[in-house]
């Protein structure tokens, strides 16, 4: 017969109810105090001596300031605090059972320090590592990062200075990235992610300003799986320079761009491509060239799944109108189109005639057409909703 | 060679549960025991009727949500989550409960189970003063105030709000 019974004693206390919790054992216990944040697993100690040190054998270790520091109670004590604190938790928890490290820090009073921390992590054969240090930007990353053996997720959520080892394998077990890059230059991004053997998916945010050159990223990878790729750029003044980002990626199943400054694409040829996403801001600066959407596009002869915004439909804008944006009458009918789509679905539709005209012309030309959702925007009222339904119910099928 | 599809499972209080392989393959203990063919007669198990009882209902749960994973049906997707969340809501409301299924899973070595119980657990901790804590899980203290006093000394910030 088998048992569940743990090994320790319940114990009574005096209403006579028991103490389950404290009676479950050492790794149920540890499991359940590895899911807050460290400090408040710490902070169990203090419930009664069988509490005292569960807490030192957490699986996930899980840092923030943030959550001591109140408006403007900063000051030297609190961050001083903050990092024994860490010190502390480090010298004490289980030195080879990290599964998870994350650090959240907005004061960060040395580099060293925050070395050790992360050198700590990845001693200790850290699986994940999500590290946000706010403001503070190009801090480089201990360079035991790159080739750490046991290193699947890594998840940078500001802006670090990459110093990658010059040759061989760049993080040999990274399945999951998570990048932000500011100004990047050419090579780093091809350099980088063409040396991880393992990558399958890619979180990538560039951030480019007037100040870049042009620039062509490759994003180059036999593994990749998904890739989400956001483009920002910043500037009151300047326009951009042309930035180009190219796309090798022959096992990618997921793509979703999100684009705030229209840049171009060159896109190999993504055999496996199932589904996409492809959004265009309407950003305040003309795109200077205009191949971009169809580039991207040309390349997703496999998709089965496509979501496009209105500002991929309307790339040739700013040559062409610059009273409103607005669907361009067309005879061509693709054929993907006509003989492919089942299903469509159209969010946001306004009352503006040429919203209704690309709905038309879709509902006209989609020959195997089964389902087909529209979403109008809030500002539609119930007259016009009335009308627009009518409309589209009359189109002969 | 195993010849049925299915294992029987006695509960602590003698009921018999007859379920699928394929559902309770989710249990790491369960499989090793079908895996060396030693699941062809009942497996006895010290967990009560009603914690079994709920530890299948989850497993066939989550076994169906598998399966049709590929499948976008938003309609049983919507009734998954709903069942999620009434089991959610009961066992954070059923100590008996959460800890007897907390023991089931971790000696069944069903780890999704384990895991989403800790979660709960951790939620039930969440934002609670020691004191809080204490009374809500029936916590005897224990410490004198000098080892209290100890403890605080020792890890000042995490006792900081």
């Amino acid at each position: 017969m088998v048992s569940t019974s743990p090994k320790t004693q319940c114990r009574r206390v005096d209403n006579g109810s028991e103490d389950r919790i404290s009676c479950l054992p050492d790794s149920i216990l540890c499991q359940i105090l590895s899911v807050p944040p460290t400090k408040d697993a710490v902070a169990t100690s203090i419930l009664s001596p069988r509490w005292k040190h569960a807490w030192t054998s957490v699986r996930n270790l899980c840092f923030d300031d943030e959550l001591s520091v109140m408006g403007d109670e900063v000051s030297g004590i609190t961050v001083a605090a903050f990092e024994k604190f860490v010190h502390s938790v480090l010298a004490r928890t289980h030195p080879s059972s990290v599964e998870k490290f994350s650090l959240r820090c907005s004061y960060l009073r040395s580099l060293g320090m925050f070395d050790y921390w992360v050198s700590s992590a990845i001693s200790r054969n850290v699986r994940e590592i999500e590290i946000d240090l706010r403001d503070h930007e190009r801090i480089p990353l201990p360079a035991s990062i790159y080739r750490s053996i046991t290193l699947e997720v890594l998840r940078l959520r500001s802006y670090f200075a990459l110093k990658i080892p010059p040759d061989g394998v760049c993080f040999p077990r990274l399945k999951t990235f998570h990048l932000m890059l500011q100004q990047p230059t050419n090579h780093l991004p091809h350099n980088l992610f063409s040396r991880c053997p393992c990558l399958q998916h890619l979180s990538l945010t560039v951030y480019f300003t007037a100040a870049n050159p042009a620039s062509n990223l490759i994003i180059s990878s036999a593994t990749l799986k998904t890739f989400v790729l956001e483009v920002m750029y910043c500037s009151h003044s300047s326009a951009p320079n042309q930035h180009t980002v190219t796309i090798v990626a022959p096992n990618l199943e997921f793509l979703d761009i999100t684009d705030d400054l229209a840049v171009s694409y060159a896109v190999h040829q993504l055999p496996s491509l199932h589904k996409a996403v492809y959004y265009v801001m309407f950003s305040e600066w003309p795109p200077i060239d205009r191949r971009p959407p169809v580039q991207l596009l040309a390349g997703m002869t496999k998709t089965k799944c496509l979501t496009l915004s209105a500002g991929v439909l309307h790339s040739d804008w700013y040559v062409l109108n610059d009273e409103q944006t607005r669907w361009t009458d067309t005879a061509t009918v693709p054929s993907c189109l006509s003989d492919h789509v089942n299903i469509i679905e159209i969010n946001g539709l306004g009352k503006e005639n040429s919203h209704m005209r690309l709905a038309e012309y879709l509902l006209n030309h989609s020959r195997v057409l089964l389902t087909m959702t529209v979403r109008c925007k809030p500002s539609v009222d119930g007259k016009t909703l009335e009308n627009l339904h009518h409309r589209l119910m009359g189109l002969h099928r | 060679m195993a010849t049925t599809s299915t294992v029987k499972l006695r509960s602590g209080d003698n009921e018999v549960f007859e379920v699928e392989k394929q559902v309770m393959i989710q249990s790491g203990t369960i499989r090793n025991m079908i895996e060396d063919d030693a699941a062809d007669g009942e497996i006895p198990l010290q967990i009560s009727s009603r914690n079994l009882a709920k530890v299948v209902e989850w497993c066939k749960c989550m076994q169906h949500r598998d399966r049709n994973n590929n499948n976008d049906n938003k309609e049983e997707e919507e009734e998954e989550e709903e069942w999620e969340k009434k089991f959610d809501e009961e066992v954070s409301e059923d100590k008996d409960l959460h800890f007897g299924l907390l023991l089931a899973a971790n000696y069944l070595e069903i780890p999704a189970l384990l895991h989403r119980l800790c979660q709960l657990a951790a939620d039930i901790v969440k934002g609670k003063t020691p004191e809080e804590i204490r009374r809500t899980f029936n916590i005897k203290k224990d410490f004198t105030p000098e080892e209290e006093e100890a403890v605080m000394d020792e890890h000042g910030w995490a006792f900081h709000d």
